[in-house]
């Protein structure tokens, strides 16, 4: 059958623009409700709008910010601490929880003391930080870290336990030895819990950044928007947040499709349900 | 298929119940006012205590509080909240959820800033604490830092916490050895709570604190003093603000704070160990610590008059505050100080407003030498050593025979909480255990004078003719 007429834009493409479009006018409403809640000063009894920031002051403020010669400072910093924690806890999430998902040894050894430490918050750990580790830095890497290692550890932990006991079952008839087992079976069947973790981790590693820059301020997203709070600039507080929110939000998404690269049986999986 | 015999009717019924139980519940229908007096405190800045600690502990309040005129039928919700610093305090009284704060003059001035930003006022209405010099400020360094003074640190980290008086104090110090702020010394920020860890494990070479943390990190013996505020002589202060609207509405109530904080201060003028175990027991900072600050001859004087000078801390804190903010927000120091509540507030205590501004001394010792039993005069010279166990502290008019006394009450035993020496040419309070000494003569005719500075000791012992020694080597009583 021949198509009528070869159309100029294809309408997949066409239904892809459509959706991005309604994402952005989706933002676009938010911001513009933002904007006439702050400058009318709405108090709705239980939620007030009186003391926020208008966009427009924000606007400014991160105007500012990016004006600033320290801005490179900032991120970089910031960047650097939340890379460093993220990557010792992948480094020490990953095998702990492939360790702990096979072995039930293990599992009772490790997991009581570590789900002891998991809802500790990362203000609790500031003075142990600063008192355990050799340097600032180090104690500001630990808090992302420890931010970082939990989502990655109990994900992996339930990706391996998880993977369907036939698969294993089957290999094993097949004549398959434990570590075969494991690089072809168990590791493939959880990689996308763990790549789940992986996001999930880099979102809460910055989500303690702010807390890890208050051990030493001088340079930092996190400290940028503590010392606003200090000295009451409002706008520059929603600043710090949303650079946060996007830098982490980004962050988040790379990780994703960088794990998915090392996927593809699973998305197509998934498409083709 | 039925699972509830009408469930809808079920839950209209309760809905409509609901405020019908509220509504007869008791409290609702009264036809009282109540009028909400929200104070925030911070009790760790112990020096803010007349103005929060004290009058919350001890009821005061209450005693003041107006209940004529059109205060006839109303009731009082007092409600306190605690911070360990000025920042969230603000925030809260910008949000109308505190009516009344303590903080100091740095914390104050963003405190008025915001308050004009989002569209309010707020006036400072007394000061509560201060030193015209600028004492209560302080440099330290890790106890074992080889660090004897501020020149030292060149090219070193100091870290302070961020916009507070003792920022605005190591800024002018930094500027008055002429260095650069941004290149010939690193300044970073930490909090009080996390700078003490930090100290421990030698993370920062010095940090710069408020009340009372400049002593009470040496006192714990994880750090030493090696510069007081008043080096660099900048005035700083601690007080109270209200936010205008509710001050206005109920200038009463206001009147009704300040005199029980003028009572707390009498109290503890009074008895001032007594107290400062109080502000122990709800803080966590140590009696002797307190002591060094409220009780006589105090590192800080408590004071509610506006002194010239507290005004000119206020001035330079906006001015600081315009650096840091960036910002062209300005509040006029004018209309910012408001003193006629306190003034108010003296009359009607029966105190003398004028006199007080007048008065620039130091809470008065009126004590008798505990070896000699003759009332002591002269305070540069003054020894005091608390013992275990013992409620009052022993005042010595002369080092030397405190010493003497040390050396006794150790080898008889007795444990002793903490000595205190006075700096011979500045004649402020100093923890012993820290501080230089120059030994003059021998026996009978042997003199001692204490110094917080080793480079001070040194120079009045090159002048005299006499020994720099420490504190530990004075308390073995070696021949020198």
């Amino acid at each position: 059958m021949q198509a009528l007429s070869t159309p100029s834009i294809q309408p997949a493409a066409l239904r892809l623009a459509a959706r991005w479009l309604l994402r952005a006018l989706s933002l676009v409403a938010c911001v513009a409700a933002w904007q006439w809640a702050s400058t009318r000063q709405v108090d709705l009894g239980l939620v007030t709008f009186q003391n926020v920031p208008s966009p427009k002051d924000v606007v400014d403020a991160a105007g500012v910010l990016i004006a600033s010669p320290k801005l490179g400072q900032h991120l970089g910093a910031s960047i650097g601490r939340v890379f460093f924690g993220f990557a010792a806890a992948t480094a020490i999430g990953i095998p702990l929880g492939l360790a702990i998902g096979r072995s039930r040894l293990l599992e009772d050894l490790l997991l009581p003391p570590l789900e002891m430490l998991r809802p500790i918050p990362a203000v609790a750990w500031i003075p142990l930080a600063i008192l355990m580790f050799p340097s600032s830095e180090m104690s500001m890497v630990y808090i992302t870290f420890i931010g970082a290692l939990f989502p990655i550890l109990l994900n992996t932990i339930h990706g391996v336990e998880g993977v369907d006991p036939r698969l294993v079952a089957s290999s094993r008839s097949l004549g398959a030895g434990g570590w075969t087992i494991f690089t072809e079976v168990i590791l493939p069947a959880s990689a996308p819990f763990i790549v789940t973790g992986l996001s999930i981790g880099m979102g809460t590693a910055w989500f303690c950044l702010v807390t890890a820059e208050m051990i030493s301020g001088q340079f930092g997203i996190g400290y940028y928007t503590w010392a606003s709070y200090t000295i009451q600039n409002y706008p520059e507080i929603v600043v710090g947040m949303l650079f946060i929110g996007v830098i982490g939000m980004g962050s988040s998404v790379l990780v994703k499709k960088i794990g998915d690269l090392f996927l593809p049986w699973y998305h197509m999986q998934r498409k083709k349900r | 298929m039925k699972l509830h015999p009408n469930p809808r009717r079920t839950i209209l019924g309760l809905a409509l119940s609901l405020p019908l139980a509220l509504g007869l519940a008791p409290g609702t229908a009264s036809a009282a006012e109540t009028i909400r007096i929200a104070i925030g405190t911070q009790d760790t800045t112990i020096n803010c205590a007349t103005g929060g600690l004290l009058i919350r502990e001890l009821g005061l309040l209450e005693k003041y509080l107006p209940h004529d005129g059109k205060y006839k039928d109303v009731k009082y919700d007092v409600q306190w909240k605690n911070f360990t610093s000025g920042a969230p305090l603000t925030n809260e009284m910008v949000a109308g959820k505190l009516d009344i704060g303590s903080m100091a003059d740095f914390p104050g001035s963003f405190n008025g800033a915001a308050h004009e930003k989002a569209g309010k006022k707020s006036i400072f209405v007394t000061v509560l604490s201060g030193s015209v010099l600028g004492s209560g400020n302080g440099i330290v360094v890790p106890k074992n830092s080889p660090v004897q003074s501020l020149a030292e640190l060149k090219g070193k980290t100091i870290s302070v916490p961020f916009a507070s008086t003792a920022h605005g104090m190591l800024l002018r110090a930094v500027k008055a050895q002429g260095w650069d702020p941004d290149k010939d010394v690193n300044i970073t920020t930490q909090a009080p709570e996390v700078a003490g860890s930090a100290l421990q494990s030698n993370k920062v070479d010095a940090h710069a604190d408020f009340v009372p943390f400049a002593e009470l990190f040496p006192h714990r013996n994880f750090a030493r003093k090696i510069y007081d505020g008043s080096q660099a002589k900048a005035p700083t202060m601690h007080g109270s603000l209200v936010d205008a609207g509710y001050a206005r509405k109920y200038p009463e109530i206001v009147m009704a704070f300040l005199r029980a904080a003028i009572e707390a201060d009498r109290l503890i003028a009074a008895e001032p160990e007594k107290y400062s175990e109080l502000i122990a027991k709800v803080t966590g900072i140590e009696a002797e610590v307190n002591y060094l600050f409220h009780g006589p001859v105090g590192l800080q004087t408590r004071d509610f008059t506006w002194k010239p000078e507290y005004r000119q801390a206020v001035n330079t804190s906006i001015e600081t505050l315009r650096l840091l903010k960036r910002t062209d927000s300005d509040i006029d120091a004018n209309t910012f100080i408001n003193d006629t509540y306190i003034r108010a507030a003296f009359k009607q205590a029966g105190l003398d407003y004028d006199k007080q501004l007048k008065n620039y001394e130091k809470l008065p010792l009126k004590a008798k030498d505990a070896v000699t039993a003759k009332p002591i005069t002269d305070f540069k010279h003054l020894t005091q050593i608390w013992v275990q166990g013992e409620p009052l502290v022993r005042h010595y008019a002369s080092a030397d025979t405190a010493f003497a006394e040390l050396r006794k009450l150790e080898q008889s035993g007795k444990k002793i909480r903490t000595v205190y020496a006075h700096d011979q040419d500045s004649g402020l309070k100093l923890l012993a255990g820290d501080a230089w000494y120059v030994v003059k003569g021998k026996d009978k005719e042997k003199e001692i004078s204490a110094f917080l500075l080793k480079a001070d000791a040194q120079a009045w012992a090159a002048k005299n003719k006499g020994t720099v020694v420490d504190f530990d080597t004075l308390n073995a009583g070696k021949a020198i």
